[in-house]
C-alpha cells in the first residue's frame, strides 16, 4: 500500500512539474514578444539618460535574490526548514529591493524619456511587465512561507516551495534578458 | 547515484553566483565602453547568463529526464 | 418560494455574478474617490472602468469559489475538498465542478449560446445588406453589429473547441479526468465574465473596429472597445491555461499501452491545437494589453509620432490570428477522422501520415501570419518567403482530406447524421482551402485582399473546419453525453437544410469579391444587389438549421430513444464504457492493445477493459 501511495505521490510530482513548465514557457513566449518590439520599434537606439549603473546594481540584486532562493529550495528538499526560512525570507527582502530599484529608475526615467515617448513606452511596459511578475513572484514566496506549506514540508513534500522557486527564477531569466536589451545595446 | 550532501549543493550555488557575476559584470563593461555595435557581444552573452539559471537553478533538465 | 430563492444563491454562477458586480462598483468607486482626492477629474470612464473590471472579475472568482481550494492549501497541509465532487442533478453545472464532463458540458453550452447570438447578430446585418442603402438600420450600428459578430464568433469558437477538447480527451486517453481538474474548473469560468463583458460593451457605445481592432481606430473607439479587449484577454487567458492542462494529460495520462501512435487523431489534434494555445495565445495577450496601455496611459506604441507603428499590431495580431484558426479547426478536423472511419467500417487510410500532418499543420502555420499583411505595408522582403510557407500548409491539409476520401471509398458507408455533416464538411473545407490560394500568393491578393472572398474563404474554413465538424460532433457524441439518441430524422433534416443553405449564403460571396465588394462595407453598387439577396435568403436557412439542432437537443434530452453504450459499435475507448459515463470515466484503466481504427479487421480490438464495464469487448470486430 505504502508502495502505491509512493508512486502516486512520484507521479504527481511530475504532472506538477510538467505543468508548471509548460507555463514558464507560454509565458516566456510574452517577454520575447515584449523584446522583439523593442528592437521593432526602437531598434538598437538608448537614451544617454538611462541609468545604467543603477541597472547594474538591481541586476546584482534580483541575481543574489534568485541565490537565497536556490538555497532555500535545497533546503526545504533536504529537510533543513530553519535554513528554508531564512533564505525565503532574505528572498523576499531581495526582491522587494529590487522593485526599489525599479522604483528609482522610474522616477528618474519619468523626468528624461516618460512613457509618452517612443523610448519611455517600451522601457516602461518591459520593465514595468516584469515588476509585475516579481510582484506575484513575491505572493507567491509568501504562500511558501504560510502553513499549509510548512506543514507539507514536516511530511517530506516540498513541491509547494519548488514551484515559487522556479517561478522566481524564471523571472530572473527574464530580467536576464531584459537588462541588456534597455541599458546596454548600442 | 548516490545524493550529493546539502553543504555539496549549497556550494554549486555559489559557483552559479559567480559565474553570473562575471557574466553582467562583462555585460556592463561591454555596455558602457563599446559604443556602436555592442549589441552582437551582448546577446551572445545572455546565453551564458540565462543557461546556469536554467540548468543548474531550475533543473531544467526535468523535463526530458526523469531521476528519483 | 424561499426555498427556491435559496437554490438560486447556492448556484456558484450567480454568487460569482452578484459579488463581481458589488467588487466591480467598489472598484469604480475607489478609484473615482482616488482620482478626487489625487484632483484628476473624477470621473474618466476609461480608467475607472478598467479597475472596476479587474476587481469586478477578481472578486467574481472568489464569489464564485473558485479560488476556495488554493486558499485551504495555502492553509493546511491536507487542504478539504468538500464541495467539491458531491453535487449531482442541472445544478452542477451552475456551479464549480471540477469533473471534466462537466466542464466540457458548460464550454459546450455557452458555445452554442454565443454562437446563437453572435449569428443571430449576422442575420440581422445580411438584413441591413439585402438592398443597397439604408433597410433597417444606419451605417453606425451596422459596423457595430458587423465588429460585435466577427469577435463573438471568435470566442464561441474558442470556447467550442475547449468543450469538445475537454470533455473528449480524458476518455479518449483512458485518464480519470484533466491532470488539473481545479485549472480547468478555472479556465472554464474565466469565460462567462467575458461573454457578459462582450454584451456590456454595447452599452459602452459598442466598438466598430470589425474583429481585428486595428489601431489607430481600436485607439479611438469608445468605451466598449476597452471592455472588448479585456473580454478577449480573458478569453486568451482560459485558452492558455487550457492548453496547459490538455498538453499535461496528454503527456502523463494516458492509459497503459497508449503509446503516441496509438492514441486517436483527435487526441493528436489536441496536442497540436494546445502547442498552438500556449505558445502564440501570449502575443495576443500582450498586444491587447499594449493596446489598453495606449488607450489608458497614452503610450505610443501605434503612434508614428512618437515612433510607434500601427505594424507592429498587425504583426503580432497576426502572429496569434493565424495560428488562431488551426486552433479553431484542428479539432474539428480530428473530429472528422474520427466519425468517417466509424461509419464507414474501414480503418482510417493512412494514420501515421494524418498523426503527424495535424503536428504538420499546426507548424507550418506559425510561418504565414504575414499573408494577411501584403496589402497592408509589411516588409517586402517578407513577401516571398511567406506566400511559399503558406502554399505549403496545403500539404498536411491535403494528405487529411486525401485520406478521409481514401478511408471511404469502399467502405460500407452508413449515412447516419454524424457521416453526413462529416462529409458536408470535408467538401466546404475543400473549397475553403481551394479559395485560399490565390489569396496565398501575393500577386492574385493584392486585388482580391479585404473583399468578399476573404469573407468567404474564411466562413468556408471555419465552417467545414468547425461549425459542420460540431455538428457532426454533436449528433455522433450526444448518445454518449446523455445516455439518449438524437432525433435521426430531425437530423437529416438539420444536417439538409444546413448544408444547403451554407452554398447559398456563402458561394455567391466569392463572385461578390471577385466583382468589387469590399468587406464590411454598409453599401454597395445596385448591381450587387442579387447576390447579396441569395446570400442573406442562405444565412437565414443556417439559423432555422440552428432552431432545428436546438429544437432536437432539447427534445431528445427530455424524450430521446435510450442509447446503448456503445451505439455506432466504435472501437475507441469513450464508447468502452457506459453511456453517460460514469462519474470518474475509468474506476480501473484499460489496457491498451492495438490500433483505435481497425474498423472491419477481424477479431481485432483497440483496449482490452478490465472486468465489470459496460463495453467487454472492448468494441472488438466481429470474427
Amino acid at each position: 500500500m505504502a508502495v502505491i501511495a509512493h508512486t502516486a505521490h512520484k507521479d504527481k510530482l511530475a504532472i506538477h512539474r510538467l505543468g508548471l513548465w509548460l507555463f514558464i514557457i507560454s509565458d516566456s513566449f510574452l517577454f520575447l514578444g515584449l523584446l522583439f518590439s523593442r528592437f521593432y520599434l526602437q531598434g538598437v537606439r538608448r537614451p544617454p539618460e538611462i541609468n545604467q549603473p543603477l541597472g547594474l546594481a538591481i541586476s546584482i540584486v534580483l541575481i543574489l535574490s534568485s541565490l537565497a532562493a536556490y538555497r532555500g529550495e535545497t533546503a526545504a528538499a533536504y529537510g533543513d526548514i530553519k535554513r528554508f526560512r531564512r533564505n525565503i525570507l532574505l528572498t523576499l527582502g531581495l526582491g522587494a529591493l529590487f522593485l526599489v530599484g525599479v522604483g528609482l529608475e522610474w522616477s528618474e526615467a519619468f523626468r528624461s524619456f516618460p512613457p509618452s515617448t517612443g523610448y519611455g513606452t517600451i522601457f516602461f511596459t518591459l520593465t514595468g511587465f516584469h515588476a509585475f511578475h516579481v510582484v506575484t513572484g513575491l505572493l507567491a514566496l509568501t504562500v511558501a512561507l504560510l502553513p499549509g506549506q510548512r506543514a507539507r514540508l514536516q511530511e517530506g513534500n516540498s513541491w509547494g516551495v519548488e514551484a515559487v522557486v522556479k517561478y522566481w527564477h524564471f523571472v530572473d531569466v527574464a530580467w536576464v534578458f531584459i537588462f541588456p536589451t534597455l541599458y546596454l545595446v548600442s | 547515484m548516490s545524493k550529493p550532501s546539502l553543504a555539496a549543493k549549497l556550494r554549486l550555488g555559489f559557483y552559479v553566483l559567480g559565474a553570473l557575476m562575471v557574466v553582467e559584470v562583462t555585460e556592463y563593461v561591454i555596455g558602457t565602453r563599446v559604443k556602436r555595435g555592442a549589441w552582437p557581444y551582448l546577446a551572445i552573452l545572455t546565453l551564458p547568463g540565462a543557461l546556469p539559471i536554467l540548468y543548474y537553478f531550475m533543473h531544467i533538465k526535468q523535463l526530458w529526464h526523469h531521476e528519483e | 418560494m424561499r426555498k427556491a430563492i435559496a437554490v438560486v444563491l447556492s448556484l456558484g454562477l450567480v454568487r460569482g455574478m452578484l459579488v463581481g458586480m458589488a467588487g466591480a462598483g467598489a472598484g469604480m468607486g475607489v478609484t473615482v474617490l482616488l482620482r478626487a482626492a489625487l484632483g484628476l477629474s473624477a470621473w474618466n470612464p476609461g480608467p475607472v472602468v478598467a479597475i472596476g473590471t479587474i476587481t469586478g472579475v477578481l472578486a467574481y472568482l472568489a464569489g464564485l469559489g473558485a479560488f476556495s481550494y488554493w486558499i485551504r492549501w495555502a492553509l493546511v497541509a491536507e487542504p478539504s475538498k468538500e464541495g467539491e465532487r458531491h453535487r449531482y442533478g442541472w445544478t452542477r453545472y451552475l456551479c464549480v465542478d471540477i469533473n471534466h464532463k462537466v466542464i466540457g458540458i458548460q464550454y459546450m453550452a455557452t458555445s452554442i449560446l454565443v454562437i446563437m447570438v453572435a449569428g443571430a447578430l449576422a442575420l440581422i446585418f445580411r438584413i441591413e445588406l439585402s438592398t443597397p442603402g439604408r433597410t433597417i438600420m444606419g451605417p453606425g450600428l451596422y459596423n457595430r453589429f458587423m465588429s460585435l459578430h466577427g469577435i463573438s464568433m471568435v470566442a464561441a469558437t474558442l470556447i467550442g473547441v475547449s468543450g469538445l477538447m475537454n470533455y473528449l480527451l480524458p476518455l479518449m486517453i483512458g485518464a480519470r479526468d484533466m491532470a488539473f481538474p481545479r485549472l480547468n474548473a478555472l479556465s472554464y469560468w474565466l469565460i462567462p465574465p467575458a461573454v457578459v463583458l462582450l454584451l456590456t460593451s454595447q452599452a459602452a457605445g459598442g466598438f466598430d473596429t470589425g474583429w481585428t481592432a486595428y489601431p489607430p481606430l481600436s485607439i479611438k473607439a469608445p468605451l466598449g472597445m476597452q471592455l472588448m479587449l479585456t473580454a478577449f484577454y480573458l478569453v486568451g487567458l482560459s485558452s492558455i491555461l487550457g492548453g496547459i492542462n490538455f498538453l499535461t494529460t496528454i503527456f502523463k495520462l494516458r492509459a497503459p499501452g497508449m503509446s503516441f501512435f496509438r492514441m486517436p487523431i483527435f487526441v493528436w489534434a489536441t496536442l497540436a491545437t494546445a502547442l498552438l494555445q500556449i505558445v502564440f495565445t501570449q502575443f495576443i495577450g500582450m498586444v491587447l494589453i499594449m493596446l489598453l496601455l495606449e488607450r489608458l496611459l497614452g503610450l505610443g506604441f501605434f503612434d508614428p509620432a512618437r515612433e510607434g507603428n500601427v505594424l507592429l499590431f498587425q504583426h503580432f495580431f497576426w502572429f496569434y490570428s493565424h495560428p488562431a484558426v488551426y486552433i479553431f479547426v484542428l479539432p474539428g478536423l480530428g473530429v472528422i477522422s474520427e466519425i468517417v472511419p466509424v461509419f464507414s467500417r474501414k480503418p482510417l487510410f493512412g494514420y501515421k501520415a494524418v498523426a503527424i500532418s495535424t503536428l504538420g499543420i499546426a507548424v507550418g502555420g506559425t510561418m504565414v501570419w504575414g499573408h494577411h499583411m501584403f496589402a497592408a505595408g509589411m516588409e517586402p522582403y517578407l513577401r516571398i518567403p511567406i506566400m511559399m510557407t503558406t502554399l505549403l500548409v496545403a500539404v498536411p491539409t491535403g494528405v487529411k482530406i486525401f485520406s478521409w476520401l481514401a478511408t471511404m471509398w469502399m467502405g460500407k458507408l452508413k449515412l447516419d447524421t454524424p457521416l453526413l455533416f462529416a462529409m458536408t464538411s470535408i467538401a466546404v473545407f475543400l473549397v475553403g482551402g481551394l479559395t485560399g490560394i490565390p489569396l496565398a500568393i501575393v500577386a492574385t491578393d493584392l486585388d482580391l485582399t479585404d473583399t468578399y472572398w476573404v469573407v468567404g474563404h474564411f466562413h468556408h474554413t471555419i465552417f467545414g473546419g468547425f461549425v459542420f465538424p460540431l455538428m457532426a460532433a454533436i449528433y455522433y457524441w450526444f448518445p454518449k453525453v446523455t445516455g439518449k439518441f438524437l432525433n435521426e430524422r430531425l437530423g437529416k433534416l438539420h444536417w439538409g437544410i444546413m448544408t444547403v443553405g451554407f452554398f447559398t449564403s456563402y458561394l455567391p460571396y466569392f463572385w461578390l469579391g471577385l466583382n468589387g465588394m469590399r468587406r464590411r462595407v454598409y453599401d454597395y453598387d445596385p448591381g450587387l444587389q442579387p447576390m447579396h439577396l441569395v446570400a442573406t435568403v442562405g444565412g437565414f436557412m443556417i439559423g432555422l438549421g440552428f432552431l432545428l439542432l436546438l429544437s432536437n437537443l432539447l427534445v431528445s434530452a427530455w424524450r430521446g430513444a435510450r442509447a446503448p453504450a456503445n451505439p455506432w459499435h466504435a472501437q475507441t475507448l469513450e464508447w468502452q464504457v457506459t453511456s453517460p459515463p460514469p462519474e470518474d470515466n475509468f474506476p480501473l484503466p484499460p489496457q491498451v492493445v492495438g490500433s483505435p481504427y481497425s474498423y472491419g479487421v477481424p477479431g481485432s480490438v483497440h483496449a482490452l477493459m478490465p472486468p465489470g464495464g459496460a463495453g467487454e469487448d472492448g468494441g472488438k470486430e466481429a470474427t
